[in-house]
């Protein structure tokens, strides 16, 4: 196991500044990383003298966590029952109902999907379903992330089956990309910039990304057959074979050869590697369509296990910070993937204490996840003066849109497109209806951040919902769908408000909304400007703010 | 203490994969809408009624192959130079159409912008200089828009073709705010879904029960997301009531051989369809960064070149034609220009030490090449123009006070960099 | 004619260049000749004893493995100067008499190479770098010393093309070439006359692959097309005795699949039967003519397949690109039988635009953009 005394200076200090103030974080010991979330949180709101928003009130609790923790909003019964739920403890009981339901695992695994592979329509592997249901297995046995990122880096077993080697499959012939990966999604480090020049400032720079990049060079992927769409893939690992590194790209010269460049723990020990003896005889392709012989000797483990390992002082502290910023928005250090020297954290001894605490249990993402969302800290109040979607200080809520697989779930719950499907007899998920919004939801709502998190408003967002017509497809009337239930005449147009606003915002109107929307409706004249009417009532809480984000 | 590049110089692969309109980067509290010092000054310059409309070559196209050539050198290239109508000025023999308009350009030969990154180059030769802090700064287009954009108008004030590649994602408005924020168009197709499905009336009522709910919610919730989201709306309104305009069919027949029957050409026609439509600031990407030639430049600029030259020329002959070039500045540049010297693949590299871009039309002086570089292109020898004093000419000559401010809490940011001064040779 | 054996290569001699990239090579005649041309619109001619080298130069031993100081230097004997852009391709009569040129000047050049010298001239064969590599590879000085050549003018300049010319196939007699230029104008001339028989009406894309059966009776055609010049490309064959199109292979499948309407090839090749032709971009392809089938397609040159032939029995197809070396195939099937050279290493390599096989297919020499040709023997 390489050790990580050769740290670099900087960051030694800085560890040590971090130590120095956070005694604190190692004396606290016991205390539910939650209370030291709120009051690490609450330090920085007195220090920068900000004002916090207060706590949410229940319903805004209900649907943000709800959209967090199963991509979902709640449905209309959902909703009623939380709200009118008299118990003090129901908050937890909800966080734990929610951790414990299917869509969690599917949730997180889409979630760590686009992380690892982003939304690139000219991937390799952009079919792959073998993956993403190994992962969402993950997230269901609550697998600790050591292990499951340490199956993906050591790629075993076969795409479709084992779905790990699927990530690797995504660089192939692209070796250095993939050292870039791996660094930059698992450590939080961008190295990319070393590939073609020094930092001026630093002359060791390119060979530390040479020195990562070697352990990658050897590796192959090598195809056997499809199974659907997806093409089943094994990683292979040659025993032989170096990169060359010629300096920087710029001083590239016609006729120059590279030099063999050693693998290199990031900013860290050269590999130890025993001699390839004399007389083996190493391959240098494997045939398609098996599984290719173990090398020699393997630097993919040994750069697997060295990510991983809980001494790794960038591997935990990566994944701490991107599982924060998913609940609260912004990292400590931010963006998420830049965890570099320069990029110093907002609040250094509560990423001090998260990331020890996580070691300590075992790289527990659902622990994680509870503490965060039962903290005062994510339960905070949206409102607040502040412009900016991810607050500096998380003095308030952060505000984030619904994604492209968000979005459409959440149209389908709020009008109650599903349940009247399912009443019918049908597979909701295979109503016309239904593709139509998934596929330009898919156009129009993907790249809806600009790749830091912040939202990209976009007119051609607004041109669809306004004019598609294919959301008002999804709100027509159905036998026991909402628009259905909010044109029974029997009821009290106040009630039928009432569950409009409960249905598609999870909470109930106020007194001037109730007024506004019975005026609206009561305008109509006839059945078919009644039904325009209340249709008009749905299409307009679906496009107000309040449902296009999470906040 | 560096070990690596700072993040923006490769960041966020995804977002100039796939553009859309990007939100104000949450960098800054900029007091939206009260930015304008004097509404009477917004109103006058609003009357001058300039334009300018930029092409944008995505990616970095060559100086030495296309108007700073090097005839005779070894690192030349095989491009032969002709001669313009403008006595003295020779450039490359595939621009044969923009060689008998050399008369009405401002060839500025003596660049010196000092980014050779695309996210980075395209930022600053956007914005005319580097965020710093937490001032996220406008692009011009954007500038441009707040400060000659009509109120009133349908058309959005500031139309964009941007399709991605190479080249970096565009910095959106930056502490300006979402009113400023580009209206972005990838092909020369109308933007789908610009047919609704409501009468009039009935659409009316329903925006205004939209409004009403929106805001309830927003009264007393501030975050710029929620304010980007509802302008977006607002402008997807006013458009529809213009969507004509984005319909080139009936007019492209009479006009193809001008601009060239190409993609480009019917992006630049559509440009000057929005300026004279009075839409303030338009800006025409030309081949989406496909100009980064770092392997077979030549190759790759011969292919450029040609339907460029066509549609640019085209755009030119066609705004005189209409009395709107007096009125409309067109800017010709890119991130960068290209390395003096030849790669091991027939490429050439990323260069912002001494390169060139062209003005051409409303404000700056016509037949003009200002500045000059070395034997072989390497270093400005004459006339350097950098960044802040290039974007306080392009403001000067669009009658926008280089000086002016805008504000940020109480901060005032000048419209051009500190400093900067207006290269007075330029203009007209 | 002993059988040739690609799997038994070696190093043979090396002839250094510095003076931009070596483009092209021809051997003249046998294989005691040869010349290259270069991008600044240079040709050199050098004589080659026709046998391997007696000894490995000094400095071979200190190889850590085998490159270019493995093998002798030759140093060049005349230069032909005229063309004045880069020159593409090379070709020789069969006597070896005729040597013909292929240029971005938009001409084709006639060279005797037997013409009485005009004057004399300074040809440098090393740069600093690459000299002190000599040096230390056991060069004295006056091996990495400029030397002098003797300067050859043309004796006709062809002037049907308007742009550059880059596609160039020659008939197995020697007495026909095919060339095309980025005009889309393909020429067949009558060699060494210099006379043009047929003009093919292409669409006007850039005509830069070209082939010439060895019958001289069919041409192969590749017009790129490019998504900003919005022409379409195309790849189809021209029967040259109507001047007309006999087939038009564009809406292969197989290739639209992997190339959608930028049909750009770099290098074509029939074989010597005519019944299959290979093409190269990204990768090398093996057509079926009759069908228009892809038998086979093979990677191998980091995405640029700049120069495909065959062998004379048509068994062996070569190739090389931008990876620095030259892969010899079994035409059949496509696997490799050998790879002569090794990837040079760099992040960005050098690339080799050309190889010729010397008529006795005992000898192959490479272009290599560096600044050099390389001279391979095939051991019998």
């Amino acid at each position: 196991m390489p050790s990580f005394r050769t740290l670099r200076c900087t960051l030694a200090a800085w560890l040590g500044v971090a130590a120095a103030f956070g005694s604190a974080a190692g004396a606290r010991g016991e205390q539910p990383l939650r209370e030291v979330l709120d009051a690490e949180l609450k330090q920085a709101w007195e220090r920068e003298e900000v004002q916090s928003a207060g706590p949410a009130d229940d319903a805004t609790f209900l649907r943000r966590g709800y959209l967090d923790l199963t991509g979902a909003v709640p449905t209309y019964d959902e909703t009623r029952a939380f709200l009118d739920d008299a118990d003090a403890q129901k908050r937890e009981k909800l966080v734990d109902r929610l951790l414990a339901d299917p869509r969690y695992a599917r949730q997180q695994a889409t979630v760590w999907d686009l992380v690892l592979f982003t939304r690139d329509p000219a991937s390799d592997v952009r079919a792959r379903p073998g993956f993403q249901k190994w992962l969402t297995a993950q997230f269901e046995k609550n697998v600790p992330y050591d292990e499951w990122v340490r199956a993906i880096l050591l790629a075993e077993g076969n795409s479709i089956d084992d779905g790990a080697p699927t990530f690797f499959g995504a660089y192939r012939n692209r070796q250095m990309d993939l050292s870039e990966s791996v660094a930059r999604i698992f450590l939080g480090q961008q190295i990319q910039c070393a590939r073609c020049h020094n930092h001026p400032y630093e002359d060791v720079s390119q060979l530390d990304f040479y020195g990562m990049a070697a352990f990658y060079e050897r590796l192959a992927v090598v195809r056997a057959g499809k199974q659907g769409t997806e093409e089943r893939i094994f990683i292979g690992e040659k025993s032989a074979g170096e990169i060359l590194f010629t300096g920087p790209a710029i001083d590239d010269k016609a006729g120059q050869k590279g030099e063999p460049v050693s693998p290199k723990f990031l900013f860290g020990e050269e590999l130890d590697e025993p001699e390839l003896p004399q007389n083996f005889n190493a391959v240098d392709r494997f045939p398609e369509g098996k599984a290719p012989p173990k090398p020699f000797f393997s630097r993919k483990e040994k750069i697997a296990e060295w990510v991983v390992a809980p001494e790794n002082p960038y591997f935990a502290k990566a994944v701490v910070n991107r599982v924060w910023a998913q609940y609260m928005g912004r990292g400590l250090v931010h963006p998420v993937d830049n965890m570099g020297e320069t990029s110093l954290p907002s609040h250094p001894e509560l990423l001090e204490a998260m990331t020890t605490a996580f070691v300590a249990h075992d790289f527990d993402l659902k622990w994680l996840v509870r503490e965060i969302v039962n903290s005062a800290s994510y339960q905070i109040g949206s409102r607040g003066s502040s412009d900016r979607a991810f607050p500096r200080w998380f003095e308030r809520a952060r505000v984030r849109p619904l994604t492209a697989e968000e979005l459409p779930v959440a149209i389908r719950t709020a009008t109650g497109f599903d349940d009247a499907a399912r009443q019918a007899g049908k597979d909701p998920a295979q109503e016309r209806e239904i593709g139509n919004l998934n596929r330009y939801m898919n156009v129009y709502f993907a790249d809806i951040e600009n790749g830091v998190g912040d939202y990209q408003a976009s007119l051609f967002e607004h041109l669809y919902l306004d004019n598609s017509g294919d959301v008002s497809q999804i709100i027509n009337r159905r036998d026991g769908n909402l628009l259905d239930k909010l044109l029974d005449e029997a009821q009290p147009p106040e009630a039928r408000v009432n569950r409009l606003y409960l249905s598609v915002l999870n909470r109930a109107p106020t007194e001037v909304e109730t007024r506004r929307f019975v005026e609206y409706v009561s305008q109509a004249q006839d059945a078919a400007a009644r039904n325009r009417a209340w249709h008009d009532a749905v299409w307009a809480l679906l496009n107000s703010s309040e449902f296009r984000f999470n906040h | 203490m560096h070990r690596l590049c700072q993040p923006g110089e490769h960041f966020s692969r995804r977002a100039f994969m796939k553009s859309a309109l990007v939100a104000a980067g949450g960098a800054a509290v900029a007091n939206w809408g009260g930015l304008v010092n004097s509404q009477a000054v917004a109103a006058e310059l609003q009357k001058t009624g300039k334009r300018c409309i930029m092409i944008w070559l995505g990616g970095g196209a060559s100086q030495i192959d296309t108007f700073d050539m090097k005839v005779g050198r070894p690192n030349a290239g095989p491009f032969r130079p002709i001669q313009t109508n403008l006595p003295g000025l020779e450039i490359c023999e595939y621009m044969p159409n923009v060689a008998q308009l050399a008369d009405k350009l401002c060839v500025i030969r003596s660049m010196s912008t000092g980014d050779p990154g695309h996210i980075s180059g395209t930022h600053l030769m956007h914005c005319g200089r580097r965020n710093e802090g937490i001032v996220e700064y406008p692009e011009i287009g954007s500038v441009v828009a707040k400060y000659l954009g009509r109120p009133d108008s349908a058309l959005p004030s500031f139309i964009q073709f941007a399709t991605g590649g190479q080249s970096g994602p565009r910095a959106g408005s930056g502490f300006l705010g979402p009113k400023y924020q580009p209206f972005r168009m990838s092909t020369d197709k109308p933007p789908a879904f610009t047919t609704g499905y409501l009468k009039e009336d009935e659409e009316q009522r329903r925006r205004d029960l939209f409004q009403f709910a929106q805001g309830e919610f927003t009264a007393d919730r501030h975050a710029e997301s929620y304010q980007a989201y509802q302008e977006a709306k607002e402008s997807a309104w006013r458009l529809m009531d213009v969507r004509d305009i984005f319909s080139v069919q009936k007019e492209w027949p009479k006009v193809k051989d001008l601009y060239g029957d190409t993609e480009f050409g019917k992006r630049c026609l559509l440009a000057r369809r929005f300026v004279e439509a009075g839409v303030p600031f338009v800006e025409v990407d030309n081949a989406g960064g496909g100009w980064d030639t770092h392997e077979l430049n030549f190759d790759g600029h011969k292919r450029l070149i040609p339907p460029m030259d066509k549609g640019w020329a085209g755009l030119l002959i066609d705004l005189e034609q209409r009395g709107l070039l007096d009125d409309t500045l067109v800017i010709w540049q890119g991130e960068f220009g290209r390395t003096p010297g030849i790669n091991n693949r027939i490429g050439r590299d990323h260069f912002a030490r001494a390169w060139t871009t062209v003005l051409a039309g409303g404000g700056v002086k016509r037949g003009y090449v200002h500045g000059k570089t070395d034997a072989d292109g390497r270093t400005v020898t004459e006339g350097l123009v950098d960044t802040g004093n290039y974007f306080a000419t392009i403001f000067h000559a669009l009658g926008i006070d280089p000086k002016a401010h805008n504000y940020i809490g109480i901060r005032p940011i000048p419209v051009a960099p500190d400093h900067s001064k207006v290269v007075q040779e330029l203009l007209a | 004619m002993p059988k040739l054996d690609p799997k038994k290569i070696e190093r043979a001699w090396f002839l250094p260049w510095n003076a931009g990239w070596t483009r092209c090579v021809t051997f003249l005649g046998g294989s005691e000749r040869l010349a290259a041309g270069n991008q600044q619109g240079d040709i050199l001619l050098w004589d080659l004893p026709g046998k391997m080298p007696e000894a490995a130069p000094a400095g071979a031993g200190k190889a850590k493995g085998d490159d270019e100081f493995s093998a002798p230097v030759r140093r060049p004997l005349r230069a032909f100067r005229g063309h004045t852009n880069l020159v593409s391709r090379l070709g020789a009569s069969p006597d070896g008499k005729w040597l013909y040129s292929a240029s971005w000047d938009h001409t084709l050049r006639i060279w005797d190479t037997q013409a009485a010298a005009e004057g004399t001239a300074e040809v440098a064969l090393f740069d600093q770098s690459r000299g002190s590599q000599a040096k230390k590879r056991g060069m004295s000085d006056a091996d990495v010393a400029p030397v002098q050549v003797e300067v050859v003018q043309d004796s006709q300049v062809l002037e049907g093309h308007r742009e550059w010319i880059r596609g160039f196939s020659m008939s197995a007699d020697g007495g026909r070439l095919l060339t095309g230029d980025d005009a889309g104008i393909v020429i067949l001339w009558d060699m060494p006359a210099g006379k043009e028989l047929t003009r093919l009406e292409t669409g006007g894309g850039w005509a830069r692959a070209v082939a010439l059966s060895h019958d001289a009776k069919l041409a192969f055609v590749s017009e790129s097309s490019d998504r900003h010049a919005e022409i379409a490309g195309s790849i189809k064959l021209w029967d040259l005795e109507t001047g007309k199109v006999r087939q038009d292979l564009t809406d292969n499948k197989a290739m639209r699949a992997q190339y959608n309407r930028v049909m750009s090839f770099y290098s074509a090749a029939f074989a010597p039967d005519g019944k299959r032709l290979a093409l190269g971009l990204s990768k090398v392809h093996l057509f079926d003519v009759e069908s228009g089938k892809i038998v086979w397609e093979e990677e191998g040159h980091k995405e640029g397949v700049m120069h495909v032939a065959f062998s004379a029995d048509g068994q062996y197809l070569f190739s090389t690109g931008k990876d620095t070396v030259v892969r010899v195939r079994d035409a059949k099937d496509g696997k490799q039988v050998a790879e002569i050279g090794a990837p040079r290493g760099s992040q960005f390599k050098d690339w080799l635009h050309d190889f010729a096989l010397s008529p006795d297919e005992q000898w192959l020499a490479t272009a290599d953009m560096a600044g050099m040709a390389h001279v391979w023997h095939f051991a019998s």
